[in-house]
């Protein structure tokens, strides 16, 4: 019987992985992900207005802005990664540059700065980008607070004084908080959508892939070949296999997929926009570690990962029992239904989690099979809820397997021999009854 | 051998077998006749363990049919049982290794089966991509792909023009020379007579006809007279006996309640003098199953 077990779930994964679909999918994919990653790229390549250089040409009145605004905003657009700009002292005069950009519908700002009213303006021929004026809006305030300050005549310390930040200590009452942490639960509020997609479409595919497989098995009757060699039971266990390490190959691919996308990024594209992006990663991850959230998140995976398997494993039977009832795929589209709202249900259920701190609501739901593998996860990592409520999870879901596995696959046994909707629910009753 | 003994079976409180009894020995082709709804399919699924029998046993050599000895089953479903989206190799791998076999005796097996059905040429081609008579020479190689010691044909012949009938006639011929208890359904008659030994003929799950065939036609009392040259029709009616006469160009049929009205009828054209044939026949299966199931046969 292990030997037929190796065999179907050989046969099965060869069915999905040499299919054209399979082939096609996964070569749009590859070509896609890494595109949507150098998108910027992608469109800077075919070029367009966008990519023409801006030059500002400053007018500096007073003689005591231009030098100190180059500095000031140059620094700006180097941290960001804008440096499309170029600032540049006006060798000419104002009417000449203005005549010459009509001329030339030219894309370039003339900045005049005045000393006396200590105002300035700005003349361009189009319409200015926002980021660019209010960068050199920013940049022109910083140079005018400094030579107000230069001017003034004040002491360095002085001056340091007043350009000082407010620092602003924390004070927790509870011995168990962190300020760090405070600050990763915000970020993490923002990244949980991302970080349970996954699961959401993994649990979208094994469903669908399952109810597919033993429909289509079941109304091409090769079904009844197949449980004449093999019994339900290991046909069913085969099946969730199956689906479960398809499952994981294709989001392998996909993880894979990323990963080209992003080095092809650290190759092609040199601009600070990476660079920044990889410092911001480091940044990020060195305030987690402090934080001390990484080392909870650690000693909460191998339980997020329990969790998981268990509730694919749950969703796999389940998905296969409402298959096996079904006589078309029409049918178990429609049967599916149901499920599809469960996933559903907890995926945005887990994303309401961090507005809802401590939910009691959500924190029961947590513990309920079939939901508690998206919301017990988000809620563990964001510390609202604790490894006792993540081992209630687990109980409750070895328990509805054990029920699944104990009834489900009599009515599995009856339901792939069903071919007539025809008292569909009084024949499933009976399945359960039946304890052979 | 295939011993049913006492077998039942019920679906709720609905008898869909009701105490059947028949063994097929090895080399032997046996009958399960019967019109649609009779008992048959659910028949076939308890023989290969699909279904659980409410009573009653089922051995194949003496030994209860477990997924041990589904291995030396084969079986060809009445409908398609085939994944059209593979290949007939793909396919052949995925039955013939749950049947136990080996990568390389199913090459071999497949190979020398395609040949005999004069099709060596689809071993890579899709099934879906296949007419239906080829199709279902596909379904009847899976079902004898390991050789089986025990084969279910539920109408075999469901697709196929006459030269193909031949060639599945010649394979299913070998399979009961090399041993194999064949379990053979249709609602041919005339495919039932070539090939089987025995029968039985089911309606609503009850045997109303059952033992060897020659034995059933010599036991069924009512014969027939074929009769060619000029006859009177009505003449031929009035004679005691007579039960039917049917005429089909210059031929009569005359069908007799028994052997005793046999020479009534030649008293009647022992005088007339262009009779070119008389002569008295069996019963066909066909007369004996619509005597029996007491219904016209659905194709």
């Amino acid at each position: 019987m292990k030997n037929k077990l190796k065999l179907l779930i050989k046969d099965g994964l060869r069915k999905k992985l040499k299919t054209k679909t399979f082939k096609i999918i996964n070569i749009i994919l590859l070509i896609a992900i890494p595109l949507v990653i150098n998108i910027d790229t992608v469109i800077k390549t075919f070029g367009g207005d966008f990519d023409d250089p801006v030059t500002v040409y400053v007018i500096d009145e007073s003689g005591k802005y231009y030098e100190s605004l180059k500095n000031v905003y140059e620094q700006t657009t180097l941290s960001i990664g804008n440096q499309d700009v170029e600032i540049k002292n006006a060798e000419k005069k104002y009417d000449e540059l203005k005549d010459e950009m009509l001329e030339e519908k030219s894309n370039d700002i003339i900045l005049r700065i005045y000393d006396e009213t200590k105002k300035a303006d700005l003349t361009s021929f189009d319409y200015v980008d926002t980021i660019t004026v209010q960068l050199l809006t920013n940049a022109l305030n910083t140079v005018k607070s400094n030579i107000a300050l230069e001017e003034s005549d004040i002491d360095v310390n002085v001056l340091n004084e007043i350009n000082a930040p407010m620092e602003i200590s924390r004070t927790y009452l509870s011995d168990e908080l962190d300020e760090n942490y405070e600050l990763m639960s915000y970020i993490s509020n923002l990244i949980i959508p991302v970080f349970i997609m996954p699961f959401f479409f993994l649990l979208l595919m094994i469903t669908q892939m399952i109810g597919a497989e033993i429909n289509e098995e079941k109304t091409s009757k090769s079904m009844e070949i197949i449980i004449t060699s093999v019994s339900p039971r290991i046909h069913f266990i085969s099946k969730m296999i199956t689906a479960n390490v398809y499952a994981i190959v294709q989001s392998l691919l996909f993880v894979a997929y990323l990963g080209i996308g992003l080095f092809v990024r650290t190759l092609i594209s040199e601009s600070s926009l990476i660079n920044s992006f990889g410092d911001n990663i480091s940044g990020l991850l060195k305030t987690f570690v402090d934080s001390g959230m990484l080392t909870d998140i650690l000693a909460a995976i191998p339980w997020i990962i329990l969790l998981l398997i268990l509730s694919f494993i749950a969703y796999s039977l389940l998905a296969g029992i409402l298959a096996s009832m079904t006589t078309s795929q029409e049918d178990y589209q429609q049967l599916q239904t149901p499920l599809m709202f469960l996933i559903m249900i907890g995926y945005f259920v887990a994303i309401m989690a961090s507005s809802y701190e401590k939910s009691i609501f959500i924190i029961v739901l947590s513990c309920i099979p079939f939901l508690s593998c998206i919301i017990a996860p988000v809620l563990l990592i964001l510390g609202q809820i604790g490894i006792v409520e993540v081992l209630i999870a687990l109980g409750a879901l070895l328990l509805t397997i054990f029920i699944l596995l104990k009834y489900g696959l009599r009515i599995y046994k009856v339901g792939i021999l069903n071919y007539s909707s025809n008292k569909l629910w009084k024949k499933m009753f009976m399945g359960i009854k039946n304890k052979e | 051998m295939l011993k049913v003994e006492n077998v039942t079976k019920y679906y709720g409180t609905n008898k869909a077998v009701d105490n059947l009894n028949f063994e097929v020995k090895d080399g032997e082709i046996f009958g399960l006749l019967g019109i649609n709804g009779a008992g048959k399919t659910t028949t076939f699924r308890m023989i290969t363990g699909l279904l659980d029998k409410t009573e009653g046993n089922i051995t194949f050599d003496g030994k209860k049919i477990d997924y041990n000895v589904t291995d030396k089953i084969g079986f060809l479903t009445e409908e398609r049982s085939l994944l059209t989206k593979l290949t007939v190799i793909e396919q052949a791998k995925l039955y013939g290794g749950l049947k136990g076999l080996t990568e390389t005796e199913i090459n071999e097996r497949l190979d020398y089966l395609l040949e005999r059905l004069e099709i060596p040429e689809y071993k890579t081609r899709k099934i879906k991509e296949l007419s239906k008579g080829n199709q279902q020479k596909i379904q009847f190689i899976m079902a004898i792909l390991n050789k089986p010691k025990l084969l279910i044909l539920d109408e075999p012949f469901s697709g196929l023009d006459p030269i193909n009938i031949e060639l599945f006639k010649s394979l299913i011929m070998e399979l009961k020379k090399d041993g194999t208890s064949i379990i053979f359904s249709s609602h041919r008659m005339d495919h039932v007579e070539y090939f089987c030994d025995a029968l039985v003929i089911l309606v609503k799950g009850r045997t109303v006809l059952e033992g060897y065939l020659k034995e059933i036609k010599e036991g069924f009392r009512k014969k027939n007279i074929i009769i060619e040259g000029s006859v009177n029709e009505s003449e031929l009616k009035k004679i005691k006996g007579v039960l039917k006469v049917e005429e089909n160009k210059g031929v009569f049929t005359v069908s007799i309640e028994n052997n005793n009205v046999v020479s009534s009828v030649f008293d009647y054209i022992k005088n007339k003098k262009d009779i070119t044939k008389f002569v008295v026949e069996e019963p066909t299966l066909n007369e004996i199953f619509i005597e029996k199931v007491g219904e016209s046969y659905e194709k």
